[in-house]
């Protein structure tokens, strides 16, 4: 088998730290001459028929706003012709969702192709008692400072994560994000991502550790295992047992955290489904799991490792069956020791 | 191939926070209280024969100082021992001075247990300590907000305290594997500064996935951190090159996509600002991603793209290549430098700040519903060969020894296939519903090697389906069916079909 030297196998959508204060990053259009743009870049070879956003606030009546692809020009600005639209009056029963708006026409774009994705007034009252707002990155103290992919408010530009995604029926595309996730999970509660690997990537391997971010118990004496698991047959692979008095910021904030299972370490196989679980000791073990969660499982495309690595909950005392929240994507990677492809 | 959802290969330990320029942080040593520790998880089981830091300087005769690695109680260490050792660093303006390298320190050789946690602690031992006569170390890169674990505390008043910095420290087994994260610098710090910076120089992350992990693989994207070019209206380019092993030709290009720098997320309303390295995530605009081999070495470049502008792409400097295999791919991935396109690549003690974006990832060579094949009748064979679900050389490469060449249409494919997802004949149907007989077909079952390049109009309209049917045992009732619709392409002379 081959040496893998560790590499982290990088599920997240965001490049960042540890993420401490997780909030979206809101704009909001009150005038008609406000507007949103994502600078963004097609990964894939698809034709695109829904653009998303995630609505963050309607005062009054909403009015109308058009959210177009444009192409952009040679001084980097977005054409002022778009390619394709969608008109959208927001209303309260998407507030905080992250709504899918159905283009008029599809758009086929090539892989690669660097593209905006513009939201502006189109038509209605406007101004500060009839106005929308929409998130547009992720905000965090700790997060990376992204120079590409980038949003641009009324013409300030952003370093956030952007919050905005494209889709057709089968793949969704960008970073539909809905919801940031930090369900506090206590025993005899578990909490996990499932995962699941294509059998033609290769014949097995072995992961011994994780990387995470949440937060620990802030009490003293508490505790949180880790666990390398076969869903199908229950059987436990591999278990870390974490003293949460070691962690430097438990019950603080969140961190990121670089976990190694001891001795033994499993060779496990592609095309079988495994859970990397979380397992509070304590009764009062406040662990949390930061999560994204999406609007629909076919959202979680857009992710790194797509649609096979979601979240998992249990709880011991009703059922080792596990719940699967196919719509939702912890913050795990995965610490690859050995792959014999 | 299997989709591999543009996961990433997680090469660097985190991502740039927003603080600027990242540094190295110090911890002095000056009092007989002093201490720094850095508390971590043993990575795998092995004795470990000596522990590493990286020495800032020493303040006239340094005292001796102890490094140990114990057992850790509370997130502090405990006393508990493990190995131990100790060093007395020569004067700063000694030959043989400390400052600014890296250091191993010898330790009676000690047991690590995977998954246990430790403390590595350096403290004082013996010798006149004072703020005229110590040592510091840099223990941290300021800025780079860390994580649970690992994590480093100091003392420098002697009053324990945790820091939120990632720290600077490693671990070596006797066998000499490197642990822990044993880097000079942040990035800036360290790499070429933009103005060496030619129309013409090349820096790169050099890299081999390595030969056990399967036969092929993608690239769709990487994610890198640098400056871009600062200037308006500027541009650089994203490549791959492949190797004289891989194309028969030095310096092949795999991929290309020119990104204009004026998408940039610093560019304030025209008044460019640029405050410190970002993060880039750019995706390559190949219709057909080029198929990288592991085993092979390959090079992710970044490339400014006229003279005026720069470019400068990041990388953590390590004192050896033993040193680089720490972090995560070992010393597989690497900086490289060169002079120009046509230059060999120099291979450097560093690491590029990047991680690579894997679309799809092959295990054993092995035909799929995803088979991809074009055919056009002008371009036809430079195409196929493109776009075809085998390991057929380049075209543009020159020939190796038995090979023939096949650009002109109806002539044969050749020996210029070396495998078609390990099946050996081809027989072609055209639109045959479920009728595969002698009313639909339109080639005859024969090697795939003496396939002749399909000349399309005289054969097929715009709307035919063909399904190749492929055996790996000439006349075999075991096949694989591969359907192909049709469409033209629009300006390409040609027409495509797409599994």
């Amino acid at each position: 088998m081959a040496r893998a030297n560790l590499f982290r196998l990088e599920t997240w959508p965001f490049a960042g730290q540890f993420p401490s204060t997780w909030t979206f990053g809101n704009s909001l259009l009150n005038n008609a001459s406000s507007k949103i743009s994502w600078f963004v870049q097609i990964n894939d070879i698809e034709t695109i028929t829904h653009v998303g956003v995630r609505l963050e606030r309607i005062i009054g009546t909403a009015p109308t706003y058009k959210v177009s692809f444009r192409n952009i020009d040679a001084d980097g600005t977005a054409d002022p012709n778009p390619i394709t639209s969608v008109n959208y009056q927001p209303v309260a029963e998407d507030l905080n969702k992250f709504v899918w708006l159905e283009l008029i026409s599809p758009f086929s774009a090539p892989r690669g192709k660097f593209v905006a994705i513009v939201i502006e007034y189109a038509s209605g009252t406007i101004g500060t008692s009839n106005a929308a707002g929409f998130s547009t990155r992720v905000e965090g103290a700790s997060l990376a400072q992204i120079n590409f992919p980038y949003s641009i408010v009324s013409g300030e530009r952003n370093t956030k994560p952007p919050i905005v995604a494209w889709k057709n029926n089968n793949r969704a595309w960008g970073w539909p994000v809905e919801e940031i996730r930090k369900d506090v999970t206590q025993f005899p509660e578990e909490r996990g991502m499932r995962f699941w690997f294509p059998p033609n990537l290769g014949r097995n391997f072995r992961i011994s550790g994780v990387r995470f971010t949440g937060r620990l118990a802030g009490s003293t004496g508490k505790g949180l295992d880790v666990f390398l698991a076969d869903i199908a047959t229950d059987t436990e692979l591999q278990r870390v047992q974490i003293d949460c008095d070691n962690a430097p910021h438990a019950g603080q904030a969140d961190a990121q955290y670089d976990v190694y299972f001891p001795d033994p370490i499993f060779t496990i196989d592609f095309g079988v489904e495994y859970v990397i679980g979380f397992s509070p000791q304590n009764a009062t073990t406040d662990f949390w799991l930061t999560t994204i969660q999406c609007s629909a499982s076919l959202d979680m495309n857009a992710f790194p490792g797509g649609g096979q690595m979601y979240e998992v909950t249990r709880h011991l005392a009703v059922t080792r069956e596990w719940t699967r929240n196919k719509a939702n994507r912890p913050m795990v990677s995965l610490i690859v020791e050995d792959w014999n492809g | 191939m299997a989709d591999f959802e543009r996961m990433g290969i997680g090469l660097t330990p985190y991502w740039p926070s927003p603080t600027k320029n990242v540094v190295r942080g110090e911890s002095p040593l000056w009092t007989t209280s002093s201490t720094v520790d850095f508390i971590f998880q043993a990575e795998e089981t092995a004795t470990i024969g000596a522990l590493g830091f990286w020495f800032k300087v020493a303040v006239s005769q340094s005292p001796r100082y102890k490094i140990s690695f114990q057992g850790v109680t509370n997130g502090a260490p405990n006393g508990t021992g493990g190995g131990f050792g100790f060093f007395t660093p020569p004067l700063f303006n000694d030959p043989a001075s400390w400052s600014d390298t890296w250091q191993w320190v010898s330790i009676t050789p000690a047991l690590m247990v995977r998954g246990t946690w430790y403390a590595i602690v350096i403290e004082y031992d013996s010798g006149t300590i004072g703020f005229t006569n110590y040592s510091t170390i840099y223990s941290h890169l300021v800025g780079a907000e860390s994580s649970g674990w690992p994590f480093y505390a100091d003392a420098p008043a002697g009053t324990r305290i945790v820091r939120d910095e990632h720290p600077i420290f490693g671990y070596r087994s006797t066998s000499g594997k490197v642990y822990g994260w044993p880097v000079k610098g942040h990035p800036t710090a360290v790499s070429t500064p933009s103005a060496e910076y030619g129309a013409s120089e090349q820096q790169a992350l050099g890299f081999t996935m390595p030969r056990d992990f399967g036969p092929e693989f993608k690239v769709a994207g990487v994610m890198w951190v640098g400056r871009i070019p600062e200037n308006v209206n500027k541009t650089y380019s994203v490549k791959i090159y492949g190797t004289e092993a891989d194309s028969g030709v030095a310096n092949q290009e795999l991929a290309s996509i020119t990104v204009d720098a004026d998408m940039s997320s610093q560019d304030a309303g025209g008044s460019l600002v640029f405050l410190s390295d970002r993060v880039n995530m750019i995706f390559f605009n190949e219709d057909v991603l080029a198929r990288l081999i592991f085993g092979r070495t390959y090079y992710l470049a970044i490339v400014p793209t006229d003279s005026a502008a720069t470019v400068e792409f990041s990388s953590y400097e390590f004192a050896g290549r033993p040193e680089l295999g720490a972090l995560p791919g070992g010393a597989y991935f690497f900086r490289a430098t060169r002079p120009s396109a046509s230059s060999s690549w120099t291979i450097l003690n560093e690491r590029p700040w990047a991680s690579l974006i894997i679309s799809e990832w092959g295990s054993t060579p092995q035909p799929s519903p995803g088979l991809h094949t074009k055919f056009f009748s002008r371009y036809n064979d430079h195409y196929f060969h493109q776009h075809a679900d085998d390991k057929i050389e380049n075209s543009l490469a020159p020939l190796k020894a038995g090979q023939e060449r096949h650009e002109q249409a109806r002539t044969v494919i050749g020996k210029a296939i070396e495998t078609y997802g390990g099946f050996l004949t081809v027989e072609v149907f055209k639109n045959p519903g479920e009728d595969f007989s002698s009313d639909t077909i339109i080639h005859d079952e024969q090697p795939i090697e003496e396939l002749k390049l399909i000349v399309w109009t005289p054969i097929v309209d715009e709307t035919a389906e063909l399904v190749f049917r492929f055996r790996s045992k000439a006349g075999s009732d075991n096949f694989l069916d591969v359907r192909q619709s049709v469409s033209t392409i629009t300006g390409s002379g040609g027409l495509e079909s797409d599994a």
